[in-house]
């Protein structure tokens, strides 16, 4: 009886089934796991989220209307739950957050932004990146381009969530841009790299606990990028360890020390090799990255910038050699704002991507002064929200202030670098 | 439904046990690379030693932490026991390495074994391993498709 049923259902989960997670993992029981303690699970759930909407529903008098929900739980907005995020307490739990139906029943991409995705609900099949599925009766199985990791389309249905337009037209988030102006986003032997690519990794496995489906290669449904979950979260620990796995090789440092006509001159330069897209990116209004550079002669420091204590915003500390990757959105009269319904522009400082036509590697210089160090460090720190913006949400009464202790810090590991030795001429 | 949801926990003793074959990646595409087996040996350039690489974990090669057993041996199949052995990963596609730049490994039974060492992103790369001893320097590349 129970290998008869694993090879064909009795019948095809109805639509409510099809729906809610918890479905799917009675026959994909690791995929849903890793995908429980995904940003994408948690992704109506993140209280910064819950925050920005709050006060962004309020002070634009609901204009924002499902920009923020139709990313963060779609299946919620498409089911009429919600129109707005704000009644996420009366929704239906099986539609929040990223689900599974939310990207393996997509049919086609409409727009590249807010969310463009589309549904055929008359005749739904579930497609993934296998080209023969294992037919078992629980639902229609399919493949298809967009949810093929090796692909170049696939990375078209990450991206129509994973790039925000403003009402007012700011091309806010602009991940799937970055990356399409990448050699990644090239059809080419060696250089093609879809978001699956780098945030799905593959391993041997088998897509689904039923009878009869072979090991194949499939990846992973954890999505690791830079964001973790606040709250208590499944798979916190995995999930801290894969995005500081992930993090860690994205940019490669370089230093030179020298002395110049007008005194030493530390030099840093970074090369993104491993992000496929700007860095930091997605909400890179939020994200701060910076690079802290320290130099002694002995046990004396000499210089220093880059020294950001922990609850403290980059741009907060007095820190005139300050160096930092990030955007920074201004209203239209040109102040800086945190919030970006109050955003007319913004100025970004990201670190490009591997492009085709231009380079990925940014340098500056330091002119320290007189004295010559024999040690010099540099480090690579990144924050995936800073606390101005935070702070900004707890002053409005939208965050709770318990959470910012929940903020992480992370160093890109290999972004590290030490010299020691004998300052020389420069260009000698 | 419910005999359905009943009725798959604990299949898998019904899955085939072999991964099916599967094509090159795209990552890689046409890109000449070696095709991995454990020993599999190369002559340095320099004609002075064969390099061997003796075990892999993971095997073949994949994204992430690596760490190969390697052997050297010179022109007459002796073992090369005394040279400084390191590993340079790149990738020629990207133009990029990894930091550090080079990965040292550490001499145990005749054999040379790396620190691990990380393979970060799918796409072809190239190990070169490097040898420094009493018969002087040599190098070989080894050139893998990283999937991911």
């Amino acid at each position: 009886m129970w290998l008869l049923a694993c090879v064909e259902a009795e019948e095809p989960l109805d639509r409510a089934a099809l729906l809610d997670p918890e479905s799917c993992a009675e026959c994909h029981p690791t995929q849903h796991e890793q995908w429980s303690g995904s940003m994408h699970a948690y992704a109506a759930q993140d209280p910064i989220f819950l925050a920005m909407n709050a006060r962004g529903q309020r002070e634009t008098d609901g204009a924002l209307g499902d920009l923020c929900i139709n990313c963060h739980a779609p299946m919620a907005v498409r089911e009429g739950q919600t129109t707005d995020g704000l009644n996420l307490d009366e929704v239906d739990p099986a539609l929040l957050g990223v689900t599974c139906y939310s990207c393996h029943a997509v049919v086609d991409v409409a727009a590249d932004h807010n969310n463009g995705l589309e549904y055929d609900d008359a005749a739904v099949v579930l497609r993934g990146g296998i080209e023969d599925p294992v037919h078992t009766g629980a639902h229609e199985s399919g493949q298809g381009a967009l949810h093929d990791r090796q692909s170049l389309e696939s990375a078209a249905m990450c991206g129509s969530c994973h790039d925000v337009v403003t009402p007012a037209g700011v091309n806010l988030e602009r991940t799937y841009a970055e990356w399409s102006a990448t050699q990644y986003a090239v059809a080419e032997d060696g250089l093609q790299q879809t978001c699956g690519n780098c945030h799905m990794d593959g391993a041997d496995g088998y897509a689904a606990d039923v009878d009869g489906v072979p090991m194949r290669r499939i990846h992973d449904h954890s999505f690791p990028a830079v964001d973790i979950a606040f709250t208590d979260f499944p798979n916190h620990e995995e999930m801290v360890a894969a995005v500081q796995e992930r993090l860690d090789p994205t940019v490669l440092p370089f230093l030179d020390v020298c002395t110049g006509a007008s005194g030493v001159e530390i030099t840093v330069g970074l090369e993104n090799v491993a992000a496929g897209h700007g860095f930091p990116s997605g909400a890179a209004q939020d994200r701060r990255a910076w690079v802290q550079v320290q130099a002694w002669a002995g046990d004396t420091p000499i210089f220093s910038t880059g020294e950001v204590p922990e609850g403290v915003a980059v741009h907060d500390v007095e820190d005139p050699d300050r160096w930092t990757f990030g955007d920074l959105l201004y209203d239209a009269d040109g102040n800086k704002v945190h919030m970006f319904w109050e955003a007319a522009s913004y100025v970004s400082s990201q670190l490009p991507g591997l492009a085709p036509d231009s380079g990925n590697h940014v340098a500056r210089t330091w002119i320290v002064g007189e004295t010559p160090p024999d040690r010099v460090e540099v480090r690579l720190f990144l924050r995936p929200f800073d606390f101005d913006m935070l702070q900004s949400l707890v002053d409005s009464g939208d965050l709770d202030p318990a959470w910012l202790a929940e903020v992480p810090t992370w160093e890109l590991r290999n972004g590290a670098i030490r010299w020691s030795g004998l300052v020389e001429p420069c260009g000698g | 439904m419910f005999a359905f949801f009943i009725a798959c926990a604990g299949a898998d003793s019904a899955h085939s046990e072999e991964p099916e074959t599967t094509t090159t990646a795209a990552i890689c595409g046409d890109v000449a690379v070696d095709s991995w087996s454990a020993g599999m040996s190369k002559p340095g350039s320099a004609g002075l030693y064969q390099f061997a690489i003796v075990a892999a974990d993971p095997a073949p090669p994949d994204k992430g932490n690596n760490s190969w057993t390697l052997a050297v041996t010179d022109a007459g199949g002796a073992p090369v026991t005394d040279a400084t052995v390191i590993v340079t990963p790149f990738m020629p596609e990207h133009n990029h390495g990894t930091n550090p730049e080079t990965v040292a490994t550490t001499a145990s039974d005749g054999q040379y074994l790396t620190e691990p060492f990380n393979l970060f992103m799918g796409g072809v790369w190239e190990l070169t391993l490097s040898a420094a001893g009493s018969l002087g320097s040599d190098a070989a590349v080894f050139s893998f498709c990283i999937e991911g």
